[in-house]
């Protein structure tokens, strides 16, 4: 899992927005994590379930949200946040449904758990940016 | 016209001022999209040095159309600061004080549009006729979804302080809400997927807080156990859950005993923040088809009469107005108060919609 | 009113979901209000920041109004005005500091930007006059856990080590969540565990065991909960794919057992830290501190370490405006500068920046 997010990492442009889903526990914070370390963040990346959006700096600017505390509401959103997706490389964790309030095109990475120690990982895209994403 | 202090923060331009009778004693701006907070504390120390600062009588602030974080900085620090002074803050449209300003500046020649970026490719848009009247409501769309008619359209303006000042006498252009625009076709999500099914023994905690909070003579934790121990034979009780989370938002009960008896909808409940979307209905429609599959003739209810959004709910489907019970409800807020119990039938059977 | 040993100050606190207010004369509480019924109304189904910033905007004066009520101060009697301005979610904590910028602008009084965490600190000093000690602060809450070494709590803290995923109070959220518990889940899991035997499962206790000398000076004041959350929700999967729904007692021995498996990590490293920097002081203080057995297990713990424990009460635990104002005072009657005009909040500040310039 480190690995694929450090190469996701190199992968991926300002602008890009990224949307992790999977039951709790499958492992979306440790690949944003591997995402940030890729982009060379220095700072620890933590959870940004409680404050729904944290920002770091790395080789450009990444946004890590959580959505998960949004998943009830019927009326808020992560536009209202007012992120700076068009200059960042965003993540966002519970994000399926908050995706196009972001951005047209996007990366979903879902991540399955297969037994303690394995996991796996489909990945689908919407937009042109994405079509010739390879790995 | 009052000695004003005047904040705009709606526009990715930070503008303060201190306008005295028809005139801009001062005024200071800082551009930067992120920094409105900044800017106003550091603007706001210069107006301290006009020795008009302290006899200032109203506070102007502009209340959008604009991106929401600048926005409330503008409108929270004008608020306290007003109340610190106890002096009025009036608020008012800011793009009317663009399209206002043009008008008086460039003499139009005929009707025109203002627009300001609200990022994403959006812009914040409105319409004006030549004297700086706005004609249109403020709203926020794609760009190449506003038709502007092939009339001048300002796209380069920030509001301007006297302007703002002036607006504060045109009743259209005052506003005590912060202009929060939204798409009308809302890129929102959905309402979270949601599950139906029936309720168990398990739900019991939220469906106490839902009634609680609905309530002001909520059903009890035994009452509720009872009801679920008459499911199936005499009842049925369903909830509405956040597929992805479990999170129970409404409730729904019928007692239906069977055998051609009538049924009687016990309860239809939606936790506050989530009535309008359409959850009542879904859960009215399952309560009628088990109503059905017991082969009940009539189904019955009642409902408060204040209740208005109930009772289009159940006349939408179907149900009709049979009798009221007066003074039938006791708790109503404000306390004591009683109101009446509209009894309403809905004709099960063949001829059903 | 107030002068520089006692100064009247309002503290305002506005980092993500609460918009406090609070008044403090020197050290003395004198009001410690929560903005909105409308936020209140919105808790009811849990907090969206975004609404809760809409709403705060509104409610603060309102909030304002109460407090100085409650008080029994006017706003022209006040010395100083404090706000947090970091860490927390960038658009609100913009309202509460624009607000206090607006006020401070108007009364003509200084302003005094402030750490959240500190404040969180500070609050227990309230309504005492003892000298405060060198103290060893444990923080725990929805977006925060760390252990903190506060040598001044105006000018002189550290983080000794932090959370490396989720916070203890997210897990807490979460995991109450699993257990179909309704909001607010933490204080929901606190009393479902109270019927449920601690000893009933054995959940993971991350980076209490190494085998590395360089992993332990690097982690042992850290905390991983994320390890912890997983293998709760697999024996819940696991459970219910045995057994069917969980009863009421399974319930309760998995809430027990993952409450004291938090828990203990958290007071193991508390106690660890203090006794590491020789300090016989332990503080501890955020939403969390307000679980029952977190408060049990700290008196036992500390008290068989021979530590002097300090816990606010739970009122004061939580997010709210009283720990702002607390800080501000103690920042001015240490002689500390007021931020200049132009303060600018930080989401992601650091601890270690408790006065904000």
């Amino acid at each position: 899992m480190q690995l694929f997010g450090l190469k996701l990492a190199a992968n991926f442009q300002i602008g890009d927005l990224i949307i992790l889903e999977g039951p709790l526990g499958a492992g979306k914070t440790r690949l944003a994590q591997s995402i940030g370390k890729g982009l060379l963040v220095k700072n620890q990346i933590t959870s940004p379930t409680f404050v729904i959006a944290k920002n770091y700096l790395g080789r450009v600017p990444f946004i890590h949200a959580d959505a998960y505390r949004l998943l009830d509401s019927p009326t808020g959103g992560l536009q209202d946040l007012d992120l700076d997706i068009e200059n960042s490389i965003t993540v966002v964790e519970w994000g399926k449904n908050f995706a196009k309030q972001l951005n047209d095109q996007y990366l979903l990475i879902t991540i399955s758990i297969v037994d303690d120690s394995k996991r796996e990982l489909a990945i689908s895209s919407v937009g042109e940016r994405w079509k010739s994403f390879n790995l | 016209m009052k000695t004003s202090l005047v904040i705009d923060t709606s526009t990715p331009r930070t503008i303060a001022a201190i306008i005295e009778q028809g005139f801009v004693t001062w005024s200071g701006f800082h551009d930067g999209a992120t920094s409105h907070g900044e800017a106003l504390g550091k603007l706001i120390e210069e107006a301290k040095n006009e020795s008009v600062f302290n006899s200032i009588e109203q506070v102007v602030v502009g209340m959008g159309p604009g991106p929401f974080t600048g926005l409330r900085v503008g409108i929270a620090f004008a608020r306290t600061f007003a109340m610190a002074r106890e002096i009025p803050c009036i608020g008012v449209v800011s793009l009317d004080a663009i399209g206002g300003a043009a008008s008086t500046l460039a003499e139009m020649a005929s009707d025109f549009y203002v627009i300001t970026d609200a990022r994403r490719k959006e812009i914040y848009w409105a319409k004006y006729q030549k004297n700086g009247e706005r004609i249109s409501e403020p709203a926020v769309a794609k760009r190449e979804e506003v038709d502007f008619e092939s009339l001048p359209v300002i796209e380069f303006g920030f509001p301007d302080p006297l302007t703002l000042v002036k607006l504060t006498m045109h009743s259209n252009s005052v506003r005590t809400q912060p202009l929060y625009l939204r798409k009308p076709d809302a890129v929102l999500p959905k309402l979270a997927e949601l599950k139906y099914r029936a309720m168990t023994n398990f739900d019991l905690g939220a469906v106490l807080e839902i009634e609680k909070q609905l309530f002001p003579d909520p059903w009890n934790l035994s009452q509720f156990k009872e009801e679920l121990a008459g499911v199936p034979k005499t009842r049925s009780y369903f909830v509405a859950e956040v597929a992805a989370t479990q999170k129970i938002l409404a409730f729904a009960g019928l007692f239906c005993p069977g055998g051609g008896a009538d049924a009687d909808i016990q309860t239809i409940s939606v936790s506050a923040q989530y009535q309008g979307n359409g959850i009542g209905q879904a859960l009215l429609d399952l309560l009628i088809n088990a109503a059905i599959e017991r082969s009940a003739p009539t189904i019955f209810l009642e409902v408060r009469s204040e209740n208005e959004q109930a009772r289009a709910l159940y006349a939408k489907n179907g149900f009709t107005q049979i009798s009221v019970r007066k003074n039938y409800y006791q708790n109503v807020r404000p306390h004591n108060k009683r109101s009446d119990a509209i009894i309403m039938q809905k004709l099960l059977g063949a001829s059903h919609g | 009113m107030g002068n520089s040993s006692a100064p009247l100050v309002l503290g305002i606190e506005s980092s993500c979901d609460e918009t406090g207010v609070g008044i403090v004369l020197g050290r003395k509480l004198l009001a410690n209000e929560i903005a909105s019924s409308v936020a209140e109304h919105a808790r009811f189904g849990g907090v969206v920041p975004e609404v809760a910033a809409r709403a705060h905007v509104d409610a603060i004066l309102p909030a304002i109004e109460r407090a100085l009520a409650t008080a029994k101060v006017k706003l022209t009697d006040l010395d100083a005005i404090a706000v947090t301005a970091g860490p927390g979610l960038a658009g609100a904590l913009l309202v509460g500091a624009s607000a206090a910028n607006g006020l401070a602008a108007g009364l003509g009084i200084p302003l005094y930007g402030v750490n959240h965490l500190a404040a969180h600190v500070a609050v227990e000093y309230l309504d005492s006059d003892q000298v405060i000690p060198p103290t060893i602060a444990l923080l725990v809450s929805g977006g925060h856990t760390s252990i903190l070494k506060v040598d001044e709590v105006t000018d002189a803290v550290t983080v000794m080590g932090a959370t490396m995923d989720d916070a203890a109070g997210e897990a807490f959220d979460k995991i109450a969540r699993l257990l179909g518990l309704p909001f607010p889940g933490g204080p929901e899991l606190d009393r479902l565990a109270t019927t449920g035997n601690l000893n009933a499962i054995n959940f993971p206790r991350a980076l209490t065991l190494f085998t590395d000398i360089d992993d332990r000076a690097n982690k042992e004041f850290s905390f991983s909960f994320s390890g912890l959350k997983s293998a709760v929700a697999r024996y819940i999967e696991l459970a219910v794919k045995k057994d069917g729904p969980l009863s009421q007692n399974a319930r309760a021995d998995i809430a027990a057992s993952f409450q004291e498996a938090v828990v203990d990590v958290l007071l193991s490293k508390a106690v660890l830290a203090a006794k590491r920097e020789g300090l016989e002081h332990l503080l501890v203080a955020g939403g969390v501190a307000a679980n029952s057995r977190l408060r049990a297990l700290a008196i036992e713990r500390s008290t068989a370490a021979g530590l002097k424990l300090a816990i606010p009460s739970p009122g004061l635990c939580t997010d709210n405006g009283a720990m702002v104002a607390a800080l501000g005072s103690l920042a001015i009657q240490a002689g500390r500068p007021a931020s200049a005009a132009g303060l600018a909040v930080d989401p992601g500040a650091a601890v270690e920046q408790v006065l904000f310039a």
